[in-house]
Parts: structure tokens; C-alpha cells; sequence
């Protein structure tokens, strides 16, 4: 087998379609795109959430004395022996 | 913040972001123009990579929808015809290795849903339109060879032998030196010839 018969291989035409194809797919992509002004409305509300978090869990977090003066507050066990 | 920049990516048109409208139609004479003189060059350097006529027809699409997509930050560096090459090569390149994954994922698949429609073997339809009957056997043969051979060497072998570039446009397209092209075409053409051999017996 030689290689040289790859000269062989004759050039083709593109099929006349595909510019319009290419055109659909630009506008799908651009129809795709979420408005400037929503991102920045969804990214501000996601990082106040993602502050308040954050704040919440420095703030309130987990102390066991905390805990158990808000259970004998409210008159809740916090254990599990029911009959002492 | 990583969510604002990634909503902010996929928000904006790339690299049009700040177009005004006089900038976008100039955009899409641009692309007309650049698809009109590129056109068949793209598809055919395609269809070598794929040898096939669908798969051939969504590389060109690719192709010029990145074209248009970063034509504001072409650097006319190089020529506008070798910076279409290159992404046409890139394009291949990427649309083989996502059909390679894709073919292995449903042999696997088939391996264990016994019920799966899917093929367990597919084989690649060849059917290059530049390819003439009476040496169809013969060229699909030397295409399997040169489907096995590393990316680059490929793409040299492609470029040199069937597109019929001189080394140094090559070079220039693969933005390496004429030697390195030589030396890659040599490469090719040796493994090419060990692996018809063994076939051969």
C-alpha cells in the first residue's frame, strides 16, 4: 500500500445549508443567555444568603451550656432517662 | 463570588459582551465573508479528519460558530486563514477524542444492560465524498492506519500529504518549525509503513 494515494483523495464542496445552520445555532446561543440584570439580582441574593449563614453560624453557635439552661428554661430533657 | 463569575460567563455573549449594534452586524458580514472564502477548506480538511459526511458538517459548524465567537480577540498575528485552520485542526481533534469517549462509554453500557439498543461495537461509516470508488478499499485501509497515529503526526500527515500544503505552510499552520514538521511527516509515514506490514503479514 502506498501513501502517495492519499493525493488521490479529490476536494469537495461545502453543502450550500450550512451557513443557515451556523445562523440558528448563533441566535439559539444568544437566545440562551440569561440578561445582564438577572445574574446580578441572582449573585447579590445568593451571597446575602451565603452572609447570613455564615453570620448565623458565628453568632448562634453551639454552646452545650447555652443549650442546656434554654432546655431546663423550657422544662425540656435533655437526656434520655425518663425515670429518675 | 465563584457563582457570580461563573453566571457572569455564561450570561454574556463571549467576547461580545460590550459590542455595540453596529460592531455585531459587522460581526456577521465578518463571518459571512470569513465562511464564504473558508468554507471549503474547513469542510475538507474536516472531512480527512472524520471521513465522514455528517460528522464533517458539524466540525464546519463548530468551526465558524468559534470563529464568530472570538473573532474580536483574533490578533491578525498570524493570517485570518491559518487562524481558521488551527481551529478547524482543534475542532477535529476535539470532535474524535468526544466520539471516542462517547463510543467507549456504550460498549461499556452494552457490556451490562444486556436489553441496550446500543451498538457494542460501532464501527466508523466511512463515507468521504472526495474518495473515489476505485480506490475506496485502498484509501479506506491507509485511513484506519492514519486514525491510529498521535494528533500531531496526523494532522502533519493530512496537511502535507492530502491537502497538499508545503512544509512551511504547515509549519506555519501548526505553528512549528519546517524541521519539526519534516521530521513529524517522517514519523508518520514510518509508522505507517510498519503498521501496513505487520497487517500485511
Amino acid at each position: 500500500m502506498n501513501i502517495d494515494i492519499l493525493s488521490k483523495v479529490r476536494k469537495t464542496e461545502a453543502p450550500p445549508f450550512l451557513y443557515t445552520r451556523i445562523e440558528q445555532r448563533l441566535a439559539n446561543l444568544s437566545n440562551n443567555t440569561m440578561p445582564k440584570n438577572v445574574v446580578w439580582a441572582l449573585s447579590v441574593a445568593f451571597a446575602i444568603l451565603l452572609f447570613t449563614n455564615i453570620y448565623v453560624l458565628k453568632t448562634y453557635s453551639t454552646d452545650p451550656y447555652k443549650t442546656e439552661s434554654l432546655a431546663e428554661s423550657i422544662y425540656l430533657l435533655d437526656n434520655n432517662m425518663l425515670y429518675k | 463570588m465563584i457563582l457570580i463569575v461563573i453566571l457572569t460567563k455564561h450570561s454574556i455573549p463571549q467576547n461580545n459582551a460590550s459590542l455595540q449594534i453596529s460592531d455585531i452586524i459587522d460581526l456577521k458580514l465578518n463571518l459571512q465573508e470569513i465562511y464564504n472564502s473558508h468554507k471549503d477548506e474547513v469542510y475538507n480538511l474536516a472531512l480527512h479528519y472524520v471521513q465522514n459526511i455528517e460528522d464533517a458538517q458539524e466540525i464546519t459548524q463548530d468551526v465558524f460558530v468559534a470563529v464568530h465567537q472570538s473573532y474580536s480577540s483574533f490578533r491578525h498575528g498570524s493570517s485570518l486563514r491559518t487562524w481558521v485552520y488551527r481551529i478547524a485542526i482543534n475542532k477535529s481533534i476535539d470532535f474524535l477524542k468526544a466520539k471516542q469517549r462517547k463510543n467507549r462509554f456504550v460498549f461499556v453500557t452494552s457490556l451490562f444492560f444486556e436489553n441496550s439498543n446500543d451498538l457494542k461495537h460501532n464501527p466508523i461509516e466511512n463515507n468521504h465524498p472526495g474518495v473515489m470508488l476505485e480506490d475506496k478499499e485502498a484509501l479506506n485501509a491507509l485511513f484506519i492506519k492514519i486514525n491510529q497515529l498521535p494528533d500531531n503526526q496526523k494532522t502533519a500527515l493530512i496537511l502535507h500529504k492530502i491537502e497538499q500544503k508545503t512544509q512551511d505552510e504547515v509549519a506555519e499552520i501548526m505553528n512549528l518549525s519546517p524541521k519539526a514538521v519534516e521530521s513529524l511527516v517522517q514519523r508518520a509515514k514510518s509508522s505507517l509503513s510498519k503498521n501496513i506490514k505487520q497487517s500485511e503479514g
